[in-house]
């Protein structure tokens, strides 16, 4: 009974952990892998034979990949009744190229004429098992001298439609950990690299002020996108804003969340929701009162809703001389020149 | 009649596009319509626009119930053919060296000199959309920045900025983007106030990745002073200076080719109290495009009475059809937030939770629909739809 228990387990385990396999890609439906370039490189077949044609191909045309009939003019018996490239290359690696031949400028006729047919001298992966064939810069700048539009982001002459290529950068950063936190800092060091790919667009659709509504609700329909107001960030923002105030400040105005307060009704000006201060928030000098103390530790909350015309309930007790006292914290020294007091002033009437 | 035999020159292929969306949404009520275009003559100018008109219940940019027309982008790009100089006019983002991104109605322009040193001034004025309250002057700076080959960039710049004819903001900032081994990358940032002498903002990042980009690791450290980052006219810029820091760690890791994690932990300083912030999040690719995904995040804030509170979130990418021209994905998307202090005035757990349905055809036509619930310390229950249809057309370039 115990023998058949452990056997029914182990066949369930086995079947689960194929299942698992092939779940996670570790073993593929359909195994392509990458197409044997090496092998018949190796066996002297000319590329021609297989790719024919492409040495008269210019900007635009065909990608002059082998069809299941080229392949089997050689291979006369194959093992597989399905289309070859099915298993033999990657489809990813095809879409690659199909998107290149429509979003690079570049032609095999003009390179044709300088390589000879040497097309090995460019597409150097062909040497190994891979089906990547795709042209890195190094081996173009070996003959080209663009190192200086490389410098000056200058990639439109080859590449029309970076994005449209869809080809990462080779950097690491930026696009694949914490995106939201790291791009900030890569585009204030190098923003015109950014530029080469990026439009205005996508960096307005967060940082504009005049933005019609959120990222994560305009595109509602794209839940996989990192924004920084995901999903249900609406029931935290309070608590996010006070655990990391100049991430907030590093878009929005102070005045935006009042703006957005009074106008969804939520805020002290609201008569049903009343006074969002908890009871002793303030009080009479000499009473306990915790509005001080709070303010010093978060002055930004306080400027989210007092910010502006607001200013004046602040001043009207912490006027030199008013009832409110001395607001500063201790050792509070300003810097502030004649030029720049304008905060000073308001409370120091008749200051210098 | 030469001019049409002879062959197009490449200078004349770029890529267009225009796109039109409609927005909308039921309760609360609002309608919105996009219009983008952009347009690129290499290697002298490209161009860019979106405009939008909306109305209905008050959104971000949105009078309650009035007609609001605005541009969020509408700027031409010119560009000397030699790359010495690049100038761009008009509404953009504007964010070099200290200037954290400012959207402005100005200029910015880049010269580059043989030596691989770039300067670059800007000037305009911040765009204020419909906020009520004070008005921005103007804002106007430059930067010096050195180019170290491939290895990367150091930058040097200042700007300031005008509010109400006083100077509220003068910084001066320092920057690198570094990469001095094809497994290293290291990019920081630095800047100073000078009006209210004092630290703004330091933002550090180091990272590293293997080979194959299966494994990556960052550390990172965040220093903001969010009083020097408001406007220095601000009378709540008297008021101390509680500054925040994070430092932390995020780990990437690719397990299978369809399974990748990410790890992320901080140690987060607020209003003089320390806790700790991360997240771990999961995405599975249910095929080998990575068509459909299924996602898993689990979420934390934990900084004594600051913030305290859990997230977990869960969404995916189904598609549901697909043929040549069509495809239809089901888009199912769900968080439960559970704060640490839970009252029943506040409610016990704040959940989310959206379903959106897509269909795409290769002609460039989107339609769209989703029904939204939710239940938050504010409104009990909260219950929205949203629609969204866009057309977009493409020119190659090429063709």
């Amino acid at each position: 009974m115990t023998r058949t228990l452990s056997i029914t387990a182990l066949i369930f385990l086995a079947g689960f952990a194929g299942a698992c396999a092939k779940m996670l890609g570790l073993e593929q439906e359909r195994e392509n892998h990458a197409f044997e370039h090496r092998a018949h490189v190796v066996e002297g077949i000319n590329c021609l034979q297989c790719h024919a044609g492409i040495q008269f191909t210019g900007e635009e045309g065909p990608v002059h990949f082998p069809t299941t009939e080229d392949c089997v003019a050689c291979h006369e018996e194959p093992h597989n009744p399905d289309t070859c490239g099915d298993c033999h290359g990657r489809a990813r690696n095809r879409h690659a190229a199909e998107m290149a031949r429509r979003h690079l400028r570049f032609s095999h006729e003009l390179h044709n004429q300088e390589g000879a047919g040497d097309c090995i001298r460019c597409h150097v992966n062909v040497t190994v098992d891979s089906d990547y064939v795709r042209v890195k810069h190094p081996t173009c700048f070996s003959c080209h001298t663009h190192k200086g539009q490389f410098f000056s982001r200058d990639c439109g002459g080859c590449h029309i439609d970076l994005p449209g290529e869809m080809t990462l950068p080779e950097s690491h950063v930026v696009h694949d950990g914490n995106f939201l936190r790291e791009h900030g800092v890569q585009a204030n060091a190098q923003a015109d690299l950014c530029t080469t790919c990026h439009t205005q667009r996508q960096c307005a659709a967060c940082h504009g002020v005049t933005v019609p509504t959120i990222p994560s609700r305009f595109r509602f329909d794209e839940p996989m996108r990192q924004t920084m107001h995901r999903a249900n960030f609406i029931s935290v923002h309070n608590q996010e804003a006070a655990a990391d105030p100049g991430q907030c400040v590093v878009c929005h105005s102070e005045l935006f969340c009042v703006d957005c307060h009074t106008r969804l009704g939520i805020s002290g000006q609201n008569p049903v929701r009343g006074n969002p201060h908890p009871p002793g928030w303030s009080g009479p000098p000499g009473s306990s009162n915790t509005h001080g103390q709070a303010a010093r530790l978060d002055p930004l909350s306080c400027a989210s809703c007092h910010s502006g015309a607001g200013e004046a309930l602040c001043v009207s007790c912490h006027v030199v001389g008013g009832p409110g006292g001395n607001p500063h914290p201790p050792g509070f020294n300003s810097r502030l020149d004649i030029r720049n007091d304008l905060p000073c002033r308001l409370c120091h009437l008749g200051g210098p | 009649m030469l001019l049409l035999a002879a062959p197009q020159s490449p200078a004349a292929a770029q890529p267009h596009s225009l796109s039109a969306e409609l927005w909308g949404q039921l309760e609360p009520n609002v309608g919105l319509i996009v219009l983008e275009g952009s347009t690129r003559k290499y290697p002298y100018v490209e161009a860019e626009g979106l405009i939008w008109a909306g109305a209905g219940s008050p959104q971000i940019g949105l009078r309650d119930n009035q007609m609001t027309v605005e541009a969020l982008v509408l700027n031409v790009k010119v560009r000397d053919p030699k790359g010495i100089s690049d100038t761009r006019l008009g509404r953009f983002i504007l964010s070099t060296g200290a200037v954290r991104a400012v959207h402005v109605d100005g200029g910015h322009m880049i010269l580059r000199a043989p030596s691989k040193t770039n300067f670059e001034i800007f000037g305009g004025v911040p765009v204020e959309g419909d906020i009520d309250g004070r008005r921005y002057d103007w804002i106007a700076g430059g930067r010096i920045s050195q180019g170290l080959g491939k290895i990367g960039v150091l930058g040097a710049s200042y700007y300031n900025r005008y509010n109400s004819g006083q100077r509220s903001d003068e910084e001066v900032g320092a920057d690198f983007a570094l990469r001095p081994a094809h497994w290293l990358e290291m990019a920081a940032k630095f800047s100073w106030e000078i009006v209210n002498p004092g630290l703004v903002e330091v933002l550090a990042t180091l990272s590293s990745a293997t080979a194959n980009g299966k494994v990556r690791g960052e550390v990172f450290a965040t220093k903001r002073d969010p009083v020097r980052m408001l406007q220095q006219t601000s009378l709540f810029t008297v008021l101390g200076s509680p500054g925040t820091l994070r430092t932390g760690a995020n780990l990437f890791w690719r397990s299978a080719p369809r399974l990748d994690f990410w790890l992320e932990g901080a140690a987060a300083e607020a209003q003089h109290t320390w806790g700790w912030v991360g997240y771990f999040r999961t995405v599975l690719r249910t095929d080998d495009e990575g068509k459909g995904r299924v996602l898993g995040e689990i979420r934390r804030q934990a900084i004594p009475s600051v913030a305290n509170w859990t997230g977990f979130r869960v969404a995916a990418v189904i598609p549901v059809y697909k043929d040549h021209d069509n495809t239809v994905g089901l888009m199912p998307e769900v968080e439960v937030v559970l704060p640490d202090e839970r009252s029943s005035e506040t409610g016990l757990v704040w959940p989310w939770g959206r379903l959106a349905l897509r269909y795409q055809h290769i002609k460039g036509w989107t339609v769209a629909a989703a029904a939204e619930a939710s239940s938050t310390q504010n409104v009990q229950v909260d219950v929205r739809a949203l629609a969204r249809v866009a057309y977009q057309r493409t020119w190659d370039g090429k063709k």
